[in-house]
């Protein structure tokens, strides 16, 4: 079975760590001294198990009693495998939480039964469908501080109801929790009066959308040139979403959309016939041209540009410019950019863009707006994730300043 | 065959001609040199039973690598010896088939490794077809540096941690690939893929770079390096079922057999010097490092299902039984300072 990939996300205190402590713990997950670690930091605090202490793993981290940085978790569910990023809740870790949801393909949105939805949780449901996550299951948490109260629970579940069918999230989960008690977690516990999946059934029931049609284009990562016994060839590595590539396979190379054909397909460490997009592939086309790094080949001729409109979510720590220079690290290339016109950051309150400014501030999501000095083929990052998303870094620094997709989100563009 | 090659400043230019062939200016990439060796004379069992799961982090794993490879001037795999670093090297191998692996092993000695070990690793690294640089801090290990006189924290300092950083420094190596896993530790289980380094070979957990999708920034500095994790996302049983699958082959130690050890406390430690009081137990090791600092387990799993059963089975967690970890975020403090 393949590995379920989740990030949990929410507000600051909503109770991501400790969610994932109780997972770890009820599922059986941690090993004797792990228990006894999660025991021993909660006789300090005062509590039977510090279930969070699992999380944190940074000094900073403990000491402040926050999370930081995603941690990565590894949990074997009724025998599948679930890689949980447990992300930061602070709107200042947003590039941290981002980094841990990119990977995922669904999300654990936890909301407070106290405090209700928050600007947090809309910012990371937002960045959950700009990252494309067709799955979404909210955790209404906490029902042990509310009395474990249906009516409470209701309120809030047509709220994360309105919000993910705003997002357009494709399978969307609501259910009521207490991580702290472990009350439907992985048993009914005190909420004896929901009728619903407990939580692990929700989780062990999910499925990654499949990619079936054909890829469109394929990134060459690498190129590597093979000398033996007098004769050279080029082995391309290539990396690509879709369906798969096949010998005898027509593709055409480059801007000037040259027809190539693939001759031979290295995967596994052996010479196959094809090869689906979830495997490596170094494959040999039938004749020597030049490609290099960062070119792409596609199966038909893409249409290029020199101008791209992407979604981002602003990561540095200093607000992006109009007008300022970046290099735009798009598929295996980069290529030199510059931000052109007005963003339009997302109001994250009403779900709608503002008005155009003249800078996106930090750890905003907004539309930007690109001029390149190359031209790339962009599809839309639904269709194509690997030529649908960019990364951009500050040339000066190298410090990564925002990441990108080709992408409308689907409820911000109708009000748009 | 001598395969510790010495590698100085001065010649490492020259070593990677010789070995990796040159840059190709046009098209950025590597020449490599004569590889035939390597199709005929494969010591690699390519697994056919690979379940899903394996075959997704396979892929992963090996996506990174050439990420390695492709993005960055020197690359240099780490190389500890112990089962994480075999399912490394195996994976360098298959990304790379049918060339041979065009970036050396490096393995940081610190006197202190079991003599099976160092048998095995220059065995593999020339079945494989690597090249393996072999580093030592000299100057401790004459001064005579062991982890009873001098606290672990500074043994692994000087035997460990200098030597790595002087020997990353000495290769110009500005990528090092490591088989560290996030589910090993907990300041591991913040770490990226490509993990940045500062010029001092420091880690800044608190400002790590956000690592969006696949899309790595692989932008350096003068002086900066990276590590990369290709294993960051397997678990020890993953490691342990795709030995399997793979028929990976292991240094003997990781199978139970009647060893001469002392007890220490409730763990046991191995005997190495002959004229040591010890008492012969049937033991194997769940993880490898200095014989001084590696504690044994009483085990009878002499196969690798029996292992497999073992480790699922085992109530404490893989690292428990590295003296070194011990401590509150010992880990962390030995990362900042360079430690892998």
């Amino acid at each position: 079975m393949s590995i379920l990939r989740l990030a949990i996300a929410g507000s600051v205190d909503d109770g991501k760590s400790t969610l994932l402590g109780r997972l770890l713990h009820d599922t059986g997950s941690l090993r004797t001294d792990q228990v006894a670690k999660m025991t021993r930091i909660g006789a300090d605090k005062g509590m039977a198990l510090d279930l969070a202490s699992v999380a944190d793993g940074l000094k900073a981290e403990q000491e402040q009693g926050i999370t930081i940085d995603v941690a990565y978790r590894y949990l074997n569910l009724r025998g599948r495998r679930l890689i949980l990023a447990d992300t930061p809740g602070h709107e200042q870790y947003t590039r941290n939480m981002f980094t841990g949801a990119s990977t995922a393909w669904g999300s654990l949105l936890l909301v407070d039964a106290k405090r209700g939805l928050r600007e947090q949780t809309r910012r990371h449901a937002s960045i959950a469908a700009l990252l494309g996550h067709d799955t979404v299951v909210f955790c209404v948490n906490k029902m042990d501080a509310v009395d474990n109260d249906p009516a409470r629970y209701q309120a809030l579940a047509d709220e994360c109801q309105a919000l993910g069918e705003r997002l357009g999230f494709k399978h969307l989960h609501i259910l009521p929790i207490s991580a702290l008690t472990g009350d439907n977690v992985v048993t009914r516990g005190a909420l004896t009066w929901w009728e619903g999946d407990t939580l692990l059934d929700v989780l062990t029931a999910l499925e990654p959308a499949a990619r079936a049609q054909p890829a469109q284009v394929a990134s060459v990562q690498a190129v590597m040139i093979e000398q033996s016994e007098g004769q050279t060839r080029r082995l391309l590595a290539l990396r690509f979403a879709g369906g798969p590539i096949a010998v005898g396979d027509r593709l055409f190379a480059g801007v000037h959309a040259r027809p190539v054909t693939i001759k031979a397909i290295y995967s596994g460490g052996a010479s196959v016939t094809s090869v689906a997009s979830n495997r490596d592939a170094l494959v040999e086309l039938d004749e020597e041209i030049d490609l290099t790094r960062g070119d792409w080949l596609q199966r038909e001729p893409q249409t290029w540009t020199k101008t791209l409109s992407p979604v981002v979510c602003w990561l540095g720590e200093r607000p992006g410019r109009v007008g300022e220079k970046v290099v735009l690290r798009h598929g295996d290339r980069w290529v030199k950019a510059q931000i052109t016109d007005a963003s339009q950051p997302v109001d994250l309150a009403e779900l709608c863009y503002h008005s155009t400014q003249q800078s996106l501030e930090s750890n905003s999501i907004g539309r930007i707006h690109l001029r390149l000095a190359q031209p790339v083929p962009a599809a839309s990052f639904a269709d194509d994730p690997v030529s649908g998303a960019m990364v951009l870094v500050d040339p000066a620094t190298r410090q990564t300043l925002a990441a990108g997709v080709i992408a409308p989100i689907p409820g911000l563009e109708t009000t748009a | 065959m001598n395969h510790r090659l010495d590698i100085t400043k001065k010649n490492i230019l020259h070593y990677r001609y010789a070995r990796f062939g040159y840059k190709n200016g046009k098209n950025g990439s590597f020449i490599l040199p004569k590889q035939s060796l390597y199709k005929d004379d494969l010591k690699l069992n390519w697994g056919q039973t690979m379940n899903a799961r394996l075959q997704e982090l396979e892929t992963e794993a090996i996506l990174l690598i050439r990420e390695t490879y492709a993005a960055f001037k020197t690359p240099v795999v780490l190389y500890s010896v112990g089962k994480d670093s075999s399912v490394l090297i195996h994976l360098v191998s298959k990304a790379f088939y049918p060339m041979k692996p065009p970036m050396p092993l490096l393995h940081i000695d610190t006197g202190f490794k079991f003599p099976e070990m160092i048998e095995f690793r220059d065995r593999r690294a020339a079945e494989l077809g690597f090249d393996l640089v072999v580093r030592r801090n000299e100057a401790a290990i004459a001064a005579g540096t062991n982890p009873h006189d001098h606290g672990i924290g500074s043994c692994c300092g000087a035997l460990k941690t200098e030597a790595l950083l002087s020997a990353l420094e000495e290769g110009g190596y500005d990528v090092a690939l490591g088989g560290a896993r996030r589910d090993e530790e907990a300041s591991r289980a913040k770490e990226r893929f490509f993990s940045h380094r500062d010029s001092f070979g420091g880690w800044e957990p608190r400002q790590q770079r956000p690592e969006p999708w696949f899309h790595f920034n692989t932008l350096l500095d003068d002086g900066e390096s990276m590590r990369a994790f290709p294993l960051s996302n397997w678990t020890e049983q993953d490691i342990w079922d795709y030995i399997q699958a793979e028929s990976i082959e292991l240094v003997d130690l990781y199978f139970a057999r009647p060893r001469p050890v002392k007890r220490q406390g409730e763990q046991l430690i191995p005997v190495i010097n002959a004229d040591e009081a010890s008492e012969d137990v049937s033991i194997r090791y769940r993880t490898l490092g200095c014989y001084h600092c590696t504690a044994a387990q009483a085990s009878s799993a002499d196969t690798l299902e029996a292992i497999i059963t073992e480790t699922a089975q085992a109530q404490l967690s893989e690292r428990s039984s590295r003296l070194i970890d011990h401590g509150v975020s010992s880990m962390e403090d030995k990362k900042r300072e360079g430690y892998f």
